[in-house]
């Protein structure tokens, strides 16, 4: 018995540290209705910027503790909520949770730039004293987290309960307008919410900092453990994300003491916080439709068949002649940039078509490398099934959530990521802890393809034909029907249309064409490991997606070639390498809030070049004149083409 | 009407207040930069190195593993002491390296060494050999999660070919080291090993944690690759590739496990063996522990710590309820100095604390302080602080030349060790010198001991050394505690890994 309180009194200083990070992201999202994924990135910086002023400069430590907490925590809140994410609440899911992504990756290139890599120390308050409790022995530090955990928790409860700020601030997530006519000031209201919520990832990071070390991941990404808390709250409950976050620390301390060692229950401990989450986001009760408002946006122009065929065969050519003569280190990289651009296409379908966000969409890829290289079928049947099963998989991760929509479907999603990366991809029958399985090249029709040239060919191929599917997909009754749904889940709803089922089949269908990618991926590498899936790495390809544009082929072919370029830019500049992820990070905080990104800006360049240059043209030579003129045209008939859909912003904006 | 403008005017000031105030916090941050030594001087506090550059905290989360190389057997290890950046010479030694003017120019510590020089003649350019110069590729973990990780193994071989510049050349070409990334991703080993196929003669002294990706391509082209540690199985098992530092994760030494049975045996009878889940850290932790209980240990607790676990205390509150007194961990410094404050707050004190060579690092001791104090470590490599040996000083010293205030580790050793060899190899094969000569020459080395560095390692057969030392962390400073120079005993089977 004393060892089950020993481990429960141990658990309770996780439990802390979560409920500290937790009540923060409840208060940013309960006022604001902004999730912000980058709160631990957050935190992270300003633990670096207290080592900075205490141990650094020297200050002593009462100051650089008032210094951060007091003024630079809230005023970056301020800036952040006044600059960046004012107005995200109303925004679709998918622009606030890529504007906040964006913010984590920016952050996380900040602070490599500002504080290169070396060894930096943050010692633990109090670090002599303890006190004993029972059969274990609680230090200082450790007390002062938790008693600075339930003050935090009471505190808050109090300012948005029983105060008129607090109330104010509750008010002005509901409803602004009405706040406005009653005389209260809801972007007050949200500056102060974003300037204590930062202020609180502030005290979260430097609490944890002389604990966990001052890493630039491990402190950002602990702070996803607390999502389980927060979820428990259903984000607006301080007290129940309290009681979340200690019961998920207690939960992890005790796994440590009575879980067994060996066999597939072993492998849960690292993964409890994400098992929390997916549990608690299958059991919440479904989230409530908002109504009376068109979400939609204005998306880039779809091409007709014809131009996406003639479009596709002058990719392949000028791949053929820019591959011909390359390296083999070189074709590698096409042949990963063509892999990137494929799992982009499906995102493309998921979040540019349908709306939905995927933080794991990598995951998908690395279950169609697995069942590819397991299956040890390559040829085109081969590819088949192992689109089948990474299908089938999407749709089994689809299927608990059903109910789901928008902030939770994502989560969920992520969940899902950690789970894969951190369980079932180490397990035996899967690629074996940090093992690696091999995969051969592909044949076709009996041909195998050995060399990686042809492979890379073949590759392109695929993504060629995958592009046009998507497209075709979109330019008929599906394509309408998903970009229906994206716009008003209500009105569909009212007009009898299942979208629950619709929904599985979107995810299963572009989990397929990920897992696809992947499986090509695999027999491109000839040996394949979960390491070359890591979750993380979902983050970047959102958010390059989403710069280059998640609403068309070319944006996602853009992407690709991006996503492939980062890290070999990273390498040969390595003084350069957090600069580059500020830059990729706040573009898409800039670029998010339109997901068309720049692919659709270049198509208003080539549609103005075409519109100035053609009349020249044709003036000039016009003899062959006719034949650049019809085919290329975009097609009159609207089903092709997207027509502009008015938010209800932009027609009360017309209106006033 | 007139309440507007004041009410802008007024916000007006409160931005422009609110900005001011930002700006002059953040000038002061970043005004200030104050050296950290200058710093510590004014606040009393000796500091010792310049920060350098390089190597932030070991692990993280969800970036998947921390380059973990956990070898098994001898000189067993497991990574993360990424390194480069700190000043001095390990532990103790502050009083400057060794000069680099004391380079013999003849005997065995010579860059040529005083073996078999054959004759130049029938020799011919080929892929990495111009007519001035061999190209040697170096494929080594410097960016990625964890920056400059490995870097002191590329710095190990640009030391040794500097060395060799100074004094020598092979059939009058001068040696060039390709500096590559493998940034801890199998897809960058594998397109950094096909460039090397294209531009270089041969791979040296390369260290990755994910060595697997490259290894068919070595393979495929038939690429000399003599590394400093092997440590994925596909590595282990490529025809053209070997190490200095040979892994079997199956093959476990015993010459440390009876050392400890000799001086410790009523904690040798409740061990515990802990292991960082990443890497190659739990296959060769299981095999280790398996080894230990075919010698005579009890190993009563083996358990998994997650990359992202902060809070040791659960595991430390379960070795004391078993009783447990000889405590072995796998993983980063950083996760050992964790897990030893842990210990040190729950009163935990076991007879031994043991880990491999990755806690010989200065960074180790300055941040484990009295934490550390009477740790062990086993190796299978010279102390940095022998000034007895020549090959040893000679490391010291090139490295400082090459990157002055980088930190020597064992990763770094066996890369200079594996430059030696391919340059003795390289000399004594003279005009008939290619690829496959080069593979034949290096397959033929039963033991090599890079003159005196570390103890006998069986290069062409693949196996590691037999034999051992043990050091203690005592004052500060690592001192060997084993008899002789190196303890040696047998290879025991464990069949984990292999």
């Amino acid at each position: 018995m004393s060892g089950f309180i020993a481990f429960v009194v141990l658990g309770i200083f996780t439990g802390a540290a979560y409920a500290i990070a937790a009540s923060g992201l409840v208060l940013t999202y309960a006022t604001t209705r902004v999730f912000n994924i980058a709160h631990g990135a957050f935190g992270m910086v300003l633990a670096f910027t207290f080592w900075d002023f205490s141990v650094r400069q020297g200050l002593p430590t009462w100051l650089s503790l008032v210094l951060v907490l007091g003024v630079v925590a809230p005023a970056i809140g301020w800036f952040i909520q006044r600059f960046v994410t004012r107005g995200l609440g109303d925004a679709p899911v998918s622009v606030s949770l890529v504007v906040t992504v964006g913010l984590l990756v920016g952050l996380i290139g900040a602070a490599q730039y500002l504080w290169p890599p070396e060894s930096r120390l943050l010692m633990p308050f109090k670090p002599e004293s303890g006190y004993q409790v029972g059969a274990t022995y609680v230090t200082a530090h450790q007390l002062i987290t938790i008693v600075c955990s339930v003050l935090v928790a009471t505190l808050l409860y109090v300012l948005l309960n029983r105060t008129r700020v607090g109330t104010a601030m509750r008010a002005s997530v509901d409803n602004p307008e009405l706040l406005r006519l009653f005389g209260g000031r809801p972007d007050r209201a949200a500056q102060l919410a974003w300037a204590i919520g930062i202020s609180l990832a502030a005290l979260g990071g430097i609490l944890l900092a002389p604990v966990v070390g001052l890493d630039y991941y491990a402190l950002t990404l602990l702070v996803i453990n607390a999502y389980a808390a927060a979820m428990l709250g259903r984000l607006k409950s301080l007290p129940l994300t309290f009681a979340g976050a200690m019961a998920l620390g207690i939960l992890e301390s005790l796994a440590v003491g009575y879980l067994p060692t060996e066999g597939l229950i072993a492998g849960i401990r690292p993964v409890i916080p994400a098992l929390f989450l997916f549990l608690l986001l299958v059991l919440l009760p479904q989230a409530q439709l908002r109504v009376g408002q068109v979400k939609g946006i204005v998306s880039a122009p779809v091409p007709s068949l014809l131009r996406s065929l003639v479009s596709g065969v002058v990719l392949l050519v000028a791949v053929m002649v820019v591959t011909t003569g390359m390296s083999e280190a070189n074709l590698l990289l096409v042949g990963t940039a063509a892999t990137f651009a494929m799992v982009m296409l499906s995102l493309v379908l998921l979040t540019g078509y349908g709306g939905h966000v995927s933080l794991a969409q990598l995951t998908f890829a690395g279950v169609g490398a697995l069942a590819y290289a397991k299956l040890a079928e390559p040829n085109l049947y081969g590819l088949f099934l192992t689109t089948l099963i990474a299908a089938g998989v999407g749709a089994l991760v689809a299927l608990p959530v059903l109910r789901l929509t928008g902030l939770y479907l994502a989560l969920a999603t992520l969940a899902f990521g950690v789970l894969m990366d951190k369980m079932i991809f180490q397990e035996e029958w899967a690629f074996g802890f940090n093992g690696t399985l091999s995969a051969e090249r592909l044949s076709v029709l009996g041909v195998q393809i050995e060399s990686t040239s042809g492979y890379v060919l073949v590759m392109v191929v695929f993504l060629v034909l995958m592009s046009i599917a998507v497209l075709a997909l979109r330019r008929g009754v599906v394509g309408r029907l998903l970009v229906a749904m994206r716009d008003s889940p209500s009105a569909c709803g009212t007009l009898g249309l299942d979208q629950r089922w619709f929904r599985v089949g979107l995810f299963a269908l572009s989990a397929g064409l990920a897992g696809l990618a992947g499986a090509l991926f695999a027999g491109l590498r000839g040996t394949i490991g979960a390491a070359d899936f890591q979750f993380f790495n979902s983050l970047p390809l959102l958010l390059l997606a989403v710069v280059f544009g998640v609403t068309s082929v070319t944006g996602a072919c853009l992407g690709g070639i991006g996503l492939m370029l980062l890290p070999e830019l990273q390498a040969n500049n390595p003084e350069l390498a957090g600069l580059l992820f500020v830059v990729l990070g706040f573009g898409a905080v800039a670029l998010g809030r339109d997901p068309n990104g720049l692919a659709n800006h270049l198509f208003t360049l080539g549609r103005w070049l075409r519109a100035t240059g053609e009349p020249w043209v044709r003036s000039r030579i016009p003899v062959w004149a006719p034949a650049l003129g019809d085919p290329l045209r975009p097609s009159s008939d609207p089903s092709a083409g997207e027509g502009r859909i008015e938010t209800s912003e932009e027609s009360a904006h017309a209106a006033s | 009407m007139s309440i507007q403008p004041v009410r802008r005017a007024r916000r007006a000031r409160l931005g422009a207040v609110a900005v001011a105030a930002t700006l002059a916090v953040a000038l002061a941050a970043c005004g200030s930069q104050l050296d950290p030594e200058t710093v510590a001087r004014v606040n009393g506090t000796t500091s010792g190195d310049s920060d350098g550059s390089v190597d932030s905290a070991g692990d993280f989360d969800d970036t998947g593993s921390t380059g973990d190389t956990g070898d098994s057997a001898d000189g067993g290890d497991s990574a993360d002491t990424g390194d480069s950046g700190d000043t001095g010479t390990a532990a103790s030694d502050d009083s400057g390296a060794p000069s680099t003017s004391d380079s013999p120019e003849k005997g065995d510590n010579s860059s040529t060494g005083d073996g078999p020089v054959a004759s130049c003649g029938g020799f011919k350019n080929q892929t990495g050999i111009t007519d001035s110069t061999i190209t040697l590729a170096n494929v080594s973990d410097l960016g990625g999660p964890v920056p400059g990780i490995f870097e002191s193994a590329q710095l190990g071989t640009r030391a040794y070919v500097s060395y060799f510049n100074s004094q020598s050349a092979i059939c009058g070409r001068k040696l060039a080291v390709m500096t590559l990334d493998s940034r801890a991703d199998a897809g960058a080993d594998q397109k950094a090993y096909l460039e090397a196929c294209d531009k270089a003669f041969a791979a040296v002294g390369s260290m990755s944690a994910f060595d697997s990706g490259g290894a068919d391509a070595a393979q495929s082209c038939g690429l000399p690759d003599i590394r400093s540690t092997s440590v994925n199985p596909e590595r282990q098992n490529c025809s053209t590739c070997f190490a200095t530092q040979p892994v079997s994760t199956d093959k476990v030494t015993d010459s440390y496990p009876k050392w400890f049975l000799s001086k410790y045996k009523d904690a040798t009878q409740h061990a515990a063996v802990l292991y960082i889940n990443a890497g190659a850290a739990p296959v060769n932790a299981k095999s280790i522990a398996a080894a230990w209980k075919k010698v005579g240990f009890k190993v009563d607790y083996e358990k998994g710590i997650d990359v992202a676990e902060f809070n040791f205390a659960p595991y430390v509150q379960e070795m004391k309820s078993k009783g447990i007194k000889f405590v072995m961990y796998q993983g980063p410094y950083q996760n050992t100095v964790k897990l030893q404050q842990a210990m040190k707050q729950q009163q935990f004190e076991p007879d031994v604390y043991l880990q491999d060579a990755t806690i010989y690092d200065k960074r180790y001791v300055e941040q484990a302080g009295s934490d550390g104090e009477g740790s062990f470590v086993y190796m299978s490599n010279d102390l940095f602080e022998n000034r007895n040996n020549k090959e040893m000083q000679l490391y010291l010293s090139w490295l400082q030349q090459v990157k002055p205030g980088a930190t020597p580790n064992m990763y770094g050793l066996y890369a200079w060790s594996a430059t030696r060899l391919f340059v003795e190899k390289a000399l004594s094969l003279g005009g008939r010198l290619d690829r496959k000569s080069l593979i034949d020459a290096v397959r033929s080395v039963k033991d090599w001991t890079g003159n005196g560095l570390h103890a006998k390692q069986h290069i062409g057969p693949r196996l590691g050394a037999e034999c051992s030392k043990v050091i203690q962390l005592k004052g500060g400073s690592w001192r060997q505690v084993s008899g002789g120079g190196y303890l040696c005993g047998s290879m025991v089977s464990t069949g984990i890994g292999g």
